[in-house]
């Protein structure tokens, strides 16, 4: 009789926990951010670019230097290299001891999980695989390699050409996108605001990036910030060479941003496998 | 291959503590095949040129036994794939390997095994080699049996995709339970004239949301995933005397895919069968009725790899060419219908039953699209709703499958028997994927038989004819006929010839594709070799099909077991 009483316990509990049932309003969830209004391009592309994503806290103690590394590399690439900081984890949960300052959002921290970050700082490169492995996640010290890596390749398949202005309380944002070979996967395209010139509290335990082991005025740059909108259908199969897709986008601004401390950051996903083909920035 | 070694390393320490334990011993046993393909260009048929000249599918098992303890592995080796086979499978490797033991009520596998629940609506994995399909699972397989009369069992893992390593893969974690009562093994005083067997499963099937969009009416959405995807069945198997009776009942939560168009509708399935036998007469009948049960375990798949479940085809499965030219695929998305068997051997010294009776088997099916109307507001299977409404019982007007089929089998002396078969089939060519094509109406006529010389040889002869109008497409060319012959020496070698002309069809030559055979089995070895033409055409096996192209050329086959 034990034994079967321990049975019909797995089996209830398996019962009750594994099935999902959404309600029928909430089936479809209407996609936000595309608009009619347009502005001019302003910007155009004709080269390769490559996003690094940097996943950062303000209790992390070796992020300054990463922070240093991204603005070095930022300084030799140009804008072949358009860089984010992702605050999340652990690091990055906002408490008094720095005045609550909260620079998570909430896709930011849904890749750091779905991507499997555990470690900071660490970073992704396009989202490219590494080693053609499993794992997207590049340490600090292996980002030039593989940032030099995809520069290298002599043929690209997409220019993101666009423009952004600011009207009333929105970002509109217009884009044009190129094919420039054969692109024979679905995309989504992806439009998010990053902040320079955050003044805040950061740990740090090497005194060449500042006060150890705290830098009270510390400055955060490229800080991903919320309202952007996440993985659009840009092309659902396949876009032959030289054929353009044009895209309006309006995002909300948000009143604890310095707006003209902003860019707006366009990078495109191969729909199958997650990874970046193109990426491209403007400021406001 | 890591995990390969691993494994091994894993067998060795349990061989080690089985010798530590003094049962050294245990058996190993076998088997093997290779098939090797060579196929020239030829135009007539459409057979394309390959390059690499000669195609090779091999596998091996070697299982060791010892006591309760098992161990396997699969080498397989497709270099390159037949044709007919999916081009992921080109590769070779070991896709296949597990440990088990039983202890006390217990059995446990690790790593590969395959399973199934009930009749398999809502789980079943299985390897149908000749479709190359194989949707293994890779995992854990727990079977308990606390008391008599009671069957758990528990499964958890993923299914095999190709060559891929399915670990590192987003394809989804598959999780089950069965548990099936035996009333008759439970409760000793249960009538022994009555049998009843019931069971019950849950299968849920864990895969991260995709982002999957819809445009309705101009406006874009996206699909808010489930995650989780659960389906129950329930089941029981009934028999008094001379009657059995089956029944199973399956339905799926929310389940937006790739094969449903990414509708919500809840799926269901139900299967009966129903028969009654005496000596000389038989009478048996299948219903069925399937609602949206396309069940993956990656949700954007289509074809016949990541099945998580099957379901039965309920139509008769022909072995003549010619009789299974048109042979329908179970449609997942729905359809409803029965068939129904009966079975008399004519007694033997009347006129028609002579001196060793005559049997007699009468087949007639009939399978339709279910009922289905359009959600309020919203085309049929809109993306991103409940897709459709369906009145459970009711057919739907267009009919997918309809076969009468009248079989008799005479033996005329003890050394001379023939076989007569008639069938008139009305095929809709969506169980090809071609929906939409006009249907196809066959009448099919049968004559076999076999002379045996001696009781070393014999001879059999065949005539196959298929007679319709449809001549349209690839695989609606109009009439055929086969004719083939077929020696038998020994019980070793056999020599047969055939050719099945197209002679019907005004879409180019009227072609005739011969084949020419020999064989040769030496215990547990059997190896053939043929030369001819394949036409190109739909392989089915219980209801699952797969295209098989056209080839003109050497087709040898190596079977060996130990």
């Amino acid at each position: 009789m034990k034994k079967i009483l321990w049975l019909v316990g797995v089996v209830s509990t398996f019962l009750l926990f594994s099935c999902d049932d959404i309600k029928e309003d909430e089936f479809l969830t209407k996609v936000e951010g595309e608009t009619t209004e347009s502005t001019p391009i302003t910007k155009t592309q004709n080269s390769q670019a490559v996003l690094l994503e940097d996943y950062t806290g303000w209790l992390c103690v070796n992020c300054p230097a990463a922070a240093a590394l991204v603005e070095e590399m930022q300084t030799n690439y140009g804008e072949q290299l358009v860089a984010i900081s992702v605050h999340t984890g652990s690091f990055a949960v906002p408490s008094s001891a720095n005045n609550n300052l909260d620079l998570r959002t909430e896709y930011g921290n849904k890749w750091n999980t779905s991507f499997g970050f555990s470690e900071y700082p660490s970073g992704m490169v396009n989202r490219t695989y590494k080693d053609a492995g499993t794992s997207r996640i590049y340490q600090k010290d292996e980002w030039n390699n593989a940032v030099s890596s995809l520069l290298s390749n002599t043929s690209h398949l997409l220019n993101i050409n666009m423009g952004a202005e600011i009207n009333n309380n929105k970002i509109i944002v217009s884009a044009k996108y190129v094919a420039q070979n054969d692109i024979n996967f679905p995309m989504y395209a992806n439009v998010v605001v990053i902040e320079s010139g955050i003044t805040g509290i950061q740990f740090n335990k090497d005194a060449t990036y500042g006060a150890v082991p705290k830098i009270e005025d510390y400055v955060f740059n490229h800080v991903l910030r919320n309202n952007g909108l996440i993985d659009l259908q840009l092309s659902t199969s396949s876009l032959p060479s030289q054929k353009e897709i044009t895209k309006n986008y309006s995002i909300n601004i948000d009143e604890k941003w310095n707006i003209n401390n902003c860019k707006v950051v366009i990078f495109v996903t191969n729909a199958n496998t997650g990874e970046i083909i193109q990426v491209n920035e403007i400021d406001l | 291959m890591k995990r390969f070694f691993i494994f091994l390393i894993v067998c060795s320490c349990l061989s080690s503590f089985a010798n530590a334990q003094g049962i050294i011993g245990g058996k190993v046993t076998g088997n093997f095949q290779t098939d090797i393909q060579a196929s020239k260009e030829d135009s007539t048929i459409g057979a394309k040129k390959l390059d690499d000249k000669l195609r090779i599918n091999s596998f091996a098992n070697f299982i060791y036994t010892n006591g309760d303890f098992s161990a396997g592995v699969r080498f397989e080796g497709y270099l390159n794939p037949i044709l007919g086979f999916d081009s992921q499978y080109e590769g070779a490797g070991v896709p296949y390997r597990f440990a088990s033991y039983k202890k006390d009520f217990l059995e446990i596998t690790l790593g590969n095994f395959y399973e199934q629940f009930g009749s398999g609506l809502i789980f079943r994995s299985y390897e149908e080699r000749n479709l190359g399909i194989d949707n293994a699972m890779d995992g854990l397989r727990v079977s308990a049996k606390p008391i008599d009369g009671v069957v758990i069992k528990g499964v958890v893992g993923k299914q095999r995709y190709y060559w891929d390593d399915i670990w590192s893969t987003d394809n989804g974690l598959v999780r089950g339970l069965d548990a099936e009562i035996m009333l008759n093994d439970l409760i000793s005083s249960f009538p022994s004239d009555y049998r009843l067997n019931i069971g019950g499963s849950f299968v849920s099937v864990y895969e991260k949301a995709d982002n999957i969009f819809t445009t309705i009416n101009g406006t874009q959405y996206r699909l808010n995933i489930p995650e989780n995807i659960g389906a129950g069945a329930f089941r029981l198997n009934f028999s008094y005397k001379n009657f059995n009776l089956g029944a199973e009942y399956a339905q799926k939560g929310q389940d937006p895919n790739a094969v449903n168009n990414y509708i919500y509708r809840k799926g269901n399935a139900f299967f009966l069968t129903a028969d009654y036998s005496i000596k000389g007469f038989a009478l048996r009948f299948e219903g069925k009725r399937i609602d949206n049960m396309s069940f993956k375990s990656k949700r954007t798949s289509t074809g016949n790899m990541l099945n998580v479940n099957y379901l039965p085809a309920i139509t008769k499965q022909h072995s003549y060419s010619l009789m299974s030219m048109y042979s329908y695929a179970t449609q997942v998305n729905g359809e409803i219908g029965f068939q129904a068997d009966v079975m008399y051997k004519i007694p033997k010294n009347t006129t028609l039953g002579g001196k060793y009776g005559t049997d007699v088997k009468l087949n007639y099916s009939y399978i339709t699209a279910l009922d289905r109307e359009p959600i309020d507001n919203y085309i049929l299977d809109q993306t991103g709703t409940e897709g459709y409404k369906s009145s459970f019982f009711k057919f739907g007007d267009e009919i997918y499958f309809s076969e009468i089929n009248l079989e008799v089998n005479k033996k005329f002396s003890k050394d001379y028997k023939m076989n007569f078969m008639y069938s008139y089939q009305t095929f809709n060519p969506i169980a090809f994927g071609h929906a939409g094509n006009p249907m196809i109406y066959a009448n099919i006529f049968v004559v076999d038989g076999t002379y045996k010389f001696s009781s070393h040889q014999s001879l059999k002869g065949e005539i196959q004819w298929l007679l319709t109008k449809q001549d349209y497409d690839e695989f609606a060319k109009g009439d055929w006929l086969q004719l083939g012959a077929e020696y038998n020496l020994n019980g070793k070698w056999f020599f047969a010839l055939s050719d099945q002309w197209n002679y019907g069809t005004e879409q180019g030559d009227k072609v005739h594709y011969y084949n020419i055979s020999v064989g040769c089995t030496q215990n547990t070895t059997r190896v053939s070799l043929s030369y001819g033409k394949q036409r190109q055409g739909i392989l089915c096996i219980g209801g699952v099909c797969r295209e098989v192209p056209a080839s003109n050329g050497l087709f040898m086959t190596i079977t060996s077991s130990f």
